[in-house]
């Protein structure tokens, strides 16, 4: 879903790390004043985790197949804070080791999926029932997909608005909210709900275990 | 030059080829680190053509469709945008190439190291799904149906969850055996 380099204009991108730097800063204070033995290692392994989810294909109706997002998985199981920041570093290195996503998409990316997925889900889960938390979690999985989708159209629309040339010619992502939204929500409506039902499948498997409380 | 400088180099040519918006510039952009990149440059290109085929392709042919039913083609667009893509493409690849990401961080010591145990556990996590497809594969003599591919992606899912806790566990001990954070 993220967006690559280059669609984003500097007039969006440059303000959005910004945003992103104090968001990071909140969530690194959060986790502790200073990484130690323990923080590092959990974090490094989250970070990996959230990149290998990223791998795993989901199988969609009429044979084809998507990817998981996971980051419903990861906010469910870590917290927004450490999921956040975990898929930031997986923008991060994916950006500059694979050329998926990008350096100039990275804030938006990084605030759409990492910040507002993992924090629908983390709502989500507050306010589960205890007797019947399933809905709850499967809500939050797939408005952890659907709402970082949302965004992240209603930003590419927003490009040819902020960056034209004089005779409207667009200079980064061409298409308008009317087109762009339409085009990458429906899929991801599917997405949505495909990760829902596996997020539950790993939900009872981390009750299981004891990961979850 | 030390690798943070390689980076903050990458960085600024990230924000000059953003604010270009003339193709020749950008064609010449291209041209020079094909020119300076050396005997990768090649794969450089191959790899980079390669990344951004699906998405670049997708909104070429949706400006060709979108913009001809509106009687707004304009072709420098097209060229403007798929330039721009290519060239900031091939510079994060050839600075990926160039330098040690976690040298480049060495700034904080902290982010160096999560980042080398990052990107140790990426490859970990990496050989897990692709031992997992392949297996997959094998066991499957026809093309396997959804609910199949439904719990391969649970039990991925499963495994990579249970390795990385135990090697957060293992690597967490190892740190501490060590000294590592002894001054």
């Amino acid at each position: 879903m993220h967006i690559p380099d280059g669609f984003i204009a500097p007039q969006f991108y440059l303000p959005a790390y910004l945003v992103v730097g104090g968001a990071w800063m909140w969530a690194a204070r959060g986790i502790r004043r200073t990484l130690d033995e323990e923080t590092i290692p959990r974090l490094a392994v989250i970070t990996a985790l959230a990149y290998a989810i990223g791998l795993v294909m989901l199988p969609l109706p009429g044979g084809t197949s998507g990817h998981l997002l996971g980051i419903g998985v990861l906010a469910m199981l870590f917290g927004v804070r450490l999921a956040f920041l975990a898929y930031s570093l997986v923008l991060l290195l994916q950006a500059m080791l694979l050329g998926a996503g990008g350096i100039t998409a990275l804030p938006v990316n990084a605030l759409a999926v990492g910040l507002v997925g993992a924090s629908s889900m983390a709502l989500c889960i507050r306010w589960r029932s205890s007797r019947y938390p399933l809905p709850a979690i499967a809500v939050g999985a797939f408005l952890a997909v659907v709402l970082p989708a949302f965004l992240i159209a209603l930003v590419l629309g927003l490009q040819p608005i902020i960056a034209q040339q004089d005779d409207g010619t667009p200079l980064f992502f061409p298409f308008r909210s009317e087109i762009v939204v339409p085009a990458i929500m429906l899929p991801h409506l599917l997405i949505g709900i495909v990760e829902a039902v596996l997020t539950l499948a790993v939900w009872r498997y981390a009750c299981d275990r004891g990961w979850l409380h | 030059m030390s690798d943070l400088h390689w980076l903050l180099l990458y960085l600024l040519a990230v924000v000059i080829v953003s604010l270009l918006h003339q193709p020749l510039w950008l064609a010449m952009g291209l041209f020079l680190v094909i020119l300076f990149a050396g005997s990768i440059r090649w794969r450089l290109l191959r790899k980079s053509l390669f990344s951004i085929l699906y998405f670049n392709t997708t909104v070429t042919l949706g400006y060709l469709i979108v913009a001809g039913m509106q009687d707004q083609f304009r072709a420098e667009y097209l060229l403007l945008v798929n330039c721009r893509v290519l060239l900031l493409v091939m510079l994060a690849f050839w600075l990926g190439a160039r330098i040690n990401i976690a040298n480049a961080l060495r700034f904080s010591p902290s982010l160096s190291f999560l980042t080398t145990l990052t990107a140790g556990q990426f490859r970990v996590l990496s050989r897990v799904v692709s031992d997992f497809r392949a297996a997959f594969k094998s066991r499957n003599l026809r093309r396997p149906g959804w609910r199949e591919r439904a719990q391969l992606a649970v039990a991925q899912t499963e495994v990579m969850m249970e390795k990385s806790h135990h090697a957060a566990t293992e690597i967490s001990q190892a740190m501490r055996s060590r000294g590592v954070f002894d001054d």
